[in-house]
């Protein structure tokens, strides 16, 4: 499954919305229930999901879902 | 450094909160007062654009005006033009639900409310409000600045209040220019300084991170709104250098896993209010502050931002710290405070816990349209604030915060500290967690909250822990405990989620 497609299976289990469609460009201001704490929540999500470590130089550049598909692929 | 000027001095207690800002404003006019929205604005350009809405507003005579928030330069020019015709500004945050801004709205009969945008036009269908709308990008041409006096009020808040209906809080000038005396007596803060400013204008430790910066010529940084503001604080202090942070403890719970990362070799004073500190959370913090201390205040609105202070250190702060939570230190010098029991008499021995109240210069006179007066005491023919607040005294003369007078509960007729127990769930499973009271047939019962994206068994681990009737009936796992918009988490919405889960 490419990576898109996987973090917008773990944001859909995240906000229990399975109407999330994610694209490159979507941000946190486009979901609603997005705040400080579901940050934290979501980032820990996607590490699990690709089994990666962000530090926080690296969150602290994701302004959109296309950012961190950038930096898993960093990773792998 | 050669640069560094003496602070302003004069403030009396009836000084505009804008007194200090228009001080520096004609020492160092080209300094930076403010950098807010990603640009930097020196003192006489934040004064330029103070001055065109003075401009707008100069004929009104009304004690205070509704103030709209806005993440950009008009809401901090505004406060200072609202200052300059000596009146008080309510701030209004179009982050509430509608209703509870026309609430605000009627209970404080404001009649004029300050806008910058279209957003607050509601206001008009539904109270008597009239709204000016400040317009963008106009001069002020020649116009001269002619300071009036329309109130002995400085701001007024609405408290969120625990128990539901909001509270209009008046606070004075003598209220806030005592509390700025305080801090320039007791810190060196200089116009080389660089204040961080991450919270809402409507949250009154704004108050705080704008204008001590201001009364000493220093620079103001606002954290942008964001959806990850936690990230953004540190970006701020990274990126600005900041010098004198301010923030809620809870900050550092949701960056506690980056906290090795970093190093904040310009900070000087990190201050934490608004929630209880938690000791194992401030040694990892200090480790990122190679000269900076931690200080750890506490305080109401209704007494004025933060009212005592305990000076954090870890040797201390060790041995004194109950249930993980930082004492809260000592009143300021201008406060006076007492603890009272049930019966309300005054207790004077150490360790045994009370309700806190507080008396001074700092303290209120009263709620606005003199509501809630029962709020107040008077004991030995003093008038006491009623804090709410549980504390105890420590041996050492430190004030030791217990939590709300309602967080003690009696279950089966045990007294039982809620922080007691969420400590214990966190030392089980290391998830943040609130325990809340819930009843049925009229018994009560410990639920607990806890943010977890999976099910856990606490129950083995919690009876090593703590007494068996200490552990919640009751678990809930969520995915996120509910914030308010001030960071703090949301003990009514919790309670909602609680009555829907069981």
């Amino acid at each position: 499954m490419e990576i898109t497609k996987r973090i917008e299976k773990v944001l859909r289990s995240v906000f229990e919305d399975e109407n999330i469609v994610l694209s490159k460009a979507t941000s946190a201001n486009d979901i609603a229930a997005w705040d400080s704490l579901m940050h934290m929540t979501v980032i820990d999500a996607i590490e699990q999901e690709f089994a990666v470590t962000f530090s926080f130089n690296e969150v602290s550049k994701f302004n959109t879902i296309g950012d961190i598909i950038d930096c898993i692929e960093r990773k792998q | 450094m050669s640069n560094t000027l003496t602070k302003y001095n004069s403030i009396n207690l009836d000084s505009r909160i804008s007194d200090g800002f228009l001080f520096w404003c004609s020492r160092t006019p080209s300094a930076i007062a403010l950098n807010v929205d990603g640009k930097d604005y020196t003192y006489q350009e934040v004064f330029a654009k103070s001055l065109q809405i003075y401009s707008e507003i100069k004929q009104i005579n009304e004690g205070f005006i509704g103030l709209q928030c806005v993440y950009e330069i008009e809401t901090y020019a505004a406060i200072l033009a609202i200052s300059y015709i000596g009146s008080a500004y309510l701030p209004l945050n179009i982050k509430l639900p509608k209703e509870k801004i026309i609430g605000i709205v009627n209970d404080a009969n404001i009649t004029t409310v300050l806008c910058f945008n279209k957003d607050f036009d509601f206001i008009k269908d539904s109270t008597t409000a009239k709204i000016i709308y400040s317009g963008r990008n106009e001069k002020a041409g020649n116009i001269v600045l002619e300071c009036k006096d329309n109130s002995e009020l400085a701001y007024i808040l609405y408290t969120s209040g625990s128990t539901g209906n909001p509270k209009g809080v008046p606070v004075s000038r003598k209220n806030i220019n005592t509390f700025f005396k305080y801090y320039l007596n007791e810190y060196d803060f200089n116009s080389n300084d660089r204040f961080l400013q991450p919270y809402e204008v409507s949250f009154d430790v704004s108050v705080f991170s704008i204008f001590c910066a201001w009364n000493v010529g220093a620079a103001v940084y606002v954290v942008p709104d964001s959806k990850s503001k936690h990230i953004e604080i540190i970006k701020v202090i990274d990126e600005h250098k900041i010098t004198v942070s301010s923030f809620v403890p809870g900050v550092l719970n949701l960056i506690e896993k980056y906290l090795d990362e970093f190093s904040f070799p310009f900070l000087r004073y990190s201050f934490f209010s608004g929630d209880s500190l938690n000791n194992s959370l401030a040694k990892k913090w200090k480790k990122c502050l190679p000269i900076g201390v931690i200080h750890n205040f506490y305080g109401p609105t209704e007494t004025t931002i933060v009212c005592t202070r305990y000076i954090w250190n870890e040797e201390d702060s060790d041995i004194e710290s109950r249930n993980n939570i930082v004492p809260i230190g000592k009143p300021f010098p201008l406060i006076n405070f007492v603890v009272i029991s049930d019966e309300e008499k005054i207790i004077s021995e150490v360790d045994i816990e009370g309700e806190l109240c507080l008396e001074g210069l700092q303290v209120i006179d009263s709620y606005l349209n003199k509501s809630n007066e029962e709020n107040f005491i008077k004991l030995n023919s003093i008038r006491y604030y009623k804090t709410g607040d549980r504390v105890s005294m420590n041996a050492r003369g430190n004030l030791v915060f217990h939590g709300r007078l309602d967080s003690q509960v009696k279950i089966h007729g045990y007294r039982i500290e809620l922080a007691e127990v969420e400590n214990a769930i966190n030392k089980s499973c290391g998830k943040i967690n609130k325990v809340i009271v819930e009843s049925k047939n009229g018994l009560n019962y410990l639920v607990a909250v806890v943010q977890s994206d999976i099910k856990l068994d606490l129950q083995t681990q919690l009876e090593s822990l703590i007494p068996s009737y200490m552990i919640p009936a009751s678990f809930i796992f969520i995915k996120q405990l509910p914030l308010g918009i001030n960071g703090k988490i949301d003990i009514k919405q919790l309670k909602e989620i609680a009555k829907l889960t069981i």
